[in-house]
């Protein structure tokens, strides 16, 4: 009786069922299969945002937040605070009250803008999308050059421009007088062949740097290896290499290579220089200080011989301040500006008379 | 350049399609040496702490090649790969900077137990990722180029999960038609975890010292020991009846430097398609099957 109950489509029918479902092979691919995607959705799902528990988050956009960044950086990173006896942490004091979480963007702004000259540096700014803060270094001396001057009574208006470069004969052409008012403009190898072939038969060469406000120091490099014959140090620069006051690089050498198959000057030569020679600038008076052949007239330099470095804030405003000491090779630190071998000073009156009392020592200089 | 790379994609993939799809079966088709050769895609981003705390995001495209072996008790592979792209962050105004990285990888693994039917493997094993990052950005006033490689040897684990089936009847796979017979295809996941990390990075958080208005790399960077990296690799297989095939790939890579006076970090999460090509006779794959 039994049998043949089972033995009904009915049974029969459940029975194939049954067996269907408790077939370990069809029900083990069928739980690997669930199983599997099971695994790649959670596998994904969780990969694709884990960087961000490893990672740590980025700093929230609060004016707090913001301050205290940009306050931590410099402390981190300003090469200066000894050299210029800046007591950083007293500056926090001072500003630190000043933050208030509904403060507007702009008072933001004028609280670091403050803070940051608090540094006296030419190389420290703050950029935002409403204003740039700065440090005018060239006002702390008198503008050492007239352009006007220059043309009107030693150059005339025949002068050459060769690339960034105006240049011509002066002193019944004794002397080459060559100007570079920008460090940010590239000077050629072709430009530099041009201006030491028409020069060569010169008594000696004279440089205008002044009211120059830098650039790129490649181009440093590019002119002052016209004038060296051997491989020449120049300066030594130390880089900040960590948190603490006195972290800092070895010693970063740089040095003058003559150019091969390139014309060299090897008379002497005259820098100008005012407190408008900035940066870059600074860098070529540094350099040509430990040149023979050199000599350098003027004001003091504007200094900036730390190297800017830039970086942005949590609310995306970016800012640079300087990040290395560069030193000369008698170890002396020129960031507040390098001295001239003679000072000349270029008067109101010499203005009034339309003199150049720079330029004219210069000639003097080489001129005998 | 993505358009070219996506173009010769599809070129090779056409090309090694058709000599795909007429030959003999085997059920070990994925033993034996393979040539693979594919384009990825890769979700971006690095934060370089010396100058940013922000992170900077963007898609790289590329390629790359591998060779792969595998054998009953032995895998081993060797990885080289490029990607480019912009990455850029969007933060009152844009700030980009051009990306590119090499990965350069090997590794050997051992497995435990042998596949012999369908189901799940594991293999365990040590390997070397090497990832070098080249970033030149014009961003914060001072443009420079900054190149930094990370190198860490991992130790390495992965599950492997093999799939055959036999098709009695002729089907098409995309449009690729494929003759009856037995396909193999294989999903893995593989875990790597550092045991020893280096940077060769910049020794200063800065994007570049100017020091003589050059780029010095050897003055530049130094090599460091310490940080942190994690890698993950899922991977897709699929062997057609010659033993060559398809291989997809979601790779998750992410690393941080050693010192965090400006540390640099990145993450990455890398899409590979690409090309098996195998380079032994296939006799050899299929000696080794029960078929």
């Amino acid at each position: 009786m039994t049998g043949k109950r089972w033995a009904t489509p009915r049974f029969v029918e459940l029975r194939i069922l049954i067996d269907s479902f408790s077939n370990y092979y069809l029900t083990f691919r069928l739980m690997k299969y669930i199983i599997l995607y099971i695994w790649c959705f959670l596998f994904l799902g969780a990969v694709s945002s884990c960087e961000s528990l490893l990672l740590e988050a980025e700093p929230e956009n609060t004016p707090e937040t913001v301050f205290n960044y940009l306050w931590t950086e410099a402390k981190e990173k300003y090469a200066f605070f000894e050299y210029k006896n800046i007591d950083w942490d007293e500056v926090y004091d001072r500003y630190q009250p000043q933050i208030k979480a509904e403060m507007s963007q702009a008072e933001l702004f004028n609280v670091l803008f403050a803070m940051l000259n608090e540094l006296r540096d030419g190389h420290v700014n703050l950029i935002s999308p409403f204003n740039v803060s700065r440090y005018n270094v060239d006002l702390l001396g008198p503008q050492n050059f007239d352009w006007r001057i220059l043309r009107e009574n030693y150059l005339g208006e025949d002068y050459y421009i060769t690339g960034p470069l105006n240049h011509d004969f002066l002193a019944n052409e004794k002397v080459g007088y060559v100007r570079y008012a920008s460090f940010s403009s590239f000077v050629s190898q072709l430009d530099l062949d041009f201006v030491m072939l028409r020069y060569r038969e010169t008594d000696g060469m004279i440089i205008d740097l002044r009211q120059n406000g830098g650039g790129s120091i490649a181009n440093v490099f590019q002119i002052l290896n016209r004038f060296v014959d051997e491989k020449t140090l120049v300066y030594n620069s130390y880089l900040k290499t960590g948190p603490g006051p006195n972290d800092f690089s070895e010693a970063q050498a740089a040095y003058l290579e003559p150019e091969e198959d390139h014309l060299d000057y090897d008379k002497p030569v005259v820098l100008l220089v005012d407190r408008g020679t900035y940066s870059a600038s600074s860098f070529f008076a540094l350099a040509a200080k430990a040149l023979p052949q050199f000599t350098i007239i003027g004001d003091n330099t504007g200094g900036g011989l730390g190297i800017p470095n830039g970086g942005q804030l949590p609310n995306g405003w970016t800012y640079r301040f300087s990040i290395s000491q560069t030193l000369s090779l008698d170890g002396q630190n020129y960031e507040d500006g390098v001295p001239p071998d003679e000072k000349v000073i270029m008067s109101a009156v010499n203005r009034l008379q339309g003199k150049d009392p720079v330029l004219e020592r210069a000639i003097e200089l080489i001129t005998g | 350049m993505p358009k070219t790379l996506f173009k010769s994609f599809l070129f090779f993939l056409l090309i090694g399609s058709i000599n795909l799809s007429g030959q003999e079966s085997g059920k070990n088709l994925h033993y034996g040496n393979f040539l693979y050769a594919g384009t990825e895609v890769s979700l971006f981003q690095v934060r370089d702490l010396g100058v940013s705390p922000l992170f900077y995001e963007g898609t790289l495209v590329g390629g790359g090649a591998k060779w792969q072996t595998e054998t009953e008790k032995w895998s081993w592979e060797l990885n080289g790969s490029f990607g480019t792209g912009l990455i850029t962050r969007a933060e009152l105004e844009v700030y980009a900077a051009r990306n590119y990285t090499i990965h350069h990888d090997f590794g050997l693994w051992r497995k435990i137990g042998s596949i012999q039917e369908d189901g799940l493997g594991y293999k365990v094993g040590i390997a070397y990722q090497g990832l070098t990052n080249i970033r030149n950005t014009p961003a914060f006033r001072n443009a420079g180029v900054t190149a930094e490689s990370f190198n860490t040897l991992l130790g390495s684990g992965e599950v492997e999960w093999l799939f055959r089936s036999n098709k009695e009847q002729r089907k098409l796979l995309w449009l690729i038609p494929l003759k009856p017979g037995y396909r193999v295809s294989k999903l893995s996941f593989r875990l790597n975890l550092p045991m020893l990390n280096t940077l060769w990075g910049p020794r200063f958080p800065y994007l570049d010292d100017f020091t003589e208005g050059t780029v010095d790399y050897e003055q530049k960077n130094e090599l460091k020991l310490g940080g942190f990296r994690l890698h993950s690799e899922l991977r897709y297989q699929y062997l057609l009846k010659n033993g060559n095939g398809f291989q997809f790939s979601y790779r998750w890579d992410v690393m941080k430097g050693p010192n965090d006076f400006g540390r640099i970090e990145l993450a990455q999460h890398n899409f590979q398609a690409g090309i098996l090509i195998r380079m032994n006779e296939l006799k050899n794959a299929r000696s080794k099957g029960t078929n």
